[in-house]
């Protein structure tokens, strides 16, 4: 199905007016949402780009988020091959 | 005879991208009734039509037949129109698979089948020249960016270093 993609102000216009909650609450929401998935990005990208090891990337978001990152970055990996040299 | 099987996924991330036209890697793709009808859905059937020099084969996949099929992978999270491409790719001994869905993917790959995503499409593209090095790079970022492909922009620096040292290499 298709999505209708709206922007930050209208997503939040949105929220004040259906959630029920005070734009303080909510906001505080967004925040430590969105600062969990910033968190998540980062040190996903540090472990891909080899700036941190496994062992310390498990340790900050946990054993499933490595393996799952693992599992998409071999897909890539295979892509790539074929895609270069046909294998 | 270079021919694929696909899913929904390819067709729509190459044409969120406005690069439907690199699907012409292919002679010939083979797309189940359901895919077909999640395509038309999207409005990229129209898009797929109009690249003439992809050749598509629409393979009509009955109800039982799904449903069948269902049970043997029911400890999956997959919906018809990925079973419907399961059936097919077990009908089609000679055929690539093409998904950007993990778990259709793994499930292909242990049927033994070759299976490539949207990202392998587009270099694939830059191998046959139908790319310049400028627009693979292009597409690569358009692809982690602006797409729905179920892989982030965590991928991209990555993607194009390793496109780098494999060309390299």
């Amino acid at each position: 199905m298709s999505t209708t993609h709206l922007n930050t102000n209208q997503e939040l216009e949105y929220l004040l007016k259906e959630a029920d909650k005070e734009a303080a609450v909510l906001l505080a929401e967004a925040m430590e949402e969105g600062v969990h998935l910033l968190y998540k990005r980062y040190v996903s990208e540090a472990y891909l780009m080899k700036k941190i090891d496994r062992k310390k990337a498990i340790q900050l978001i946990g054993v499933s988020a490595i393996e799952e990152l693992e599992d998409a970055w071999q897909a890539v990996e295979s892509d790539i091959r074929w895609g270069l040299k046909g294998e | 005879m270079n021919k694929a099987i696909t899913d929904t996924g390819p067709p729509l991330h190459l044409n969120q991208i406005g690069y439907i036209r690199l699907l012409k890697v292919f002679d010939t793709l083979l797309v189940s009734t359901q895919v077909k009808e999640e395509l038309q859905e999207y409005g990229i059937w129209h898009c797929l039509t109009k690249e003439k020099a992809v050749h598509l084969q629409e393979e009509t996949i009955i109800d039982d037949e799904i449903t069948k099929e269902q049970n043997r992978w029911k400890d999956l999270t997959l919906h018809r129109a990925d079973v419907s491409v399961l059936v097919l790719v077990q009908r089609t001994a000679d055929a690539l698979a093409l998904t950007d869905d993990l778990v259709l993917r793994r499930a292909m790959e242990s049927l033994g089948r070759v299976v490539v995503g949207s990202v392998g499409i587009v270099i694939r593209g830059y191998r046959e020249k139908r790319l310049s090095k400028d627009e693979l790079y292009k597409c690569v970022d358009l692809l982690f960016n602006d797409s729905s492909l179920y892989l982030s922009r965590i991928f991209r620096d990555r993607v194009q270093k390793l496109i780098e040292e494999l060309e390299e290499a």
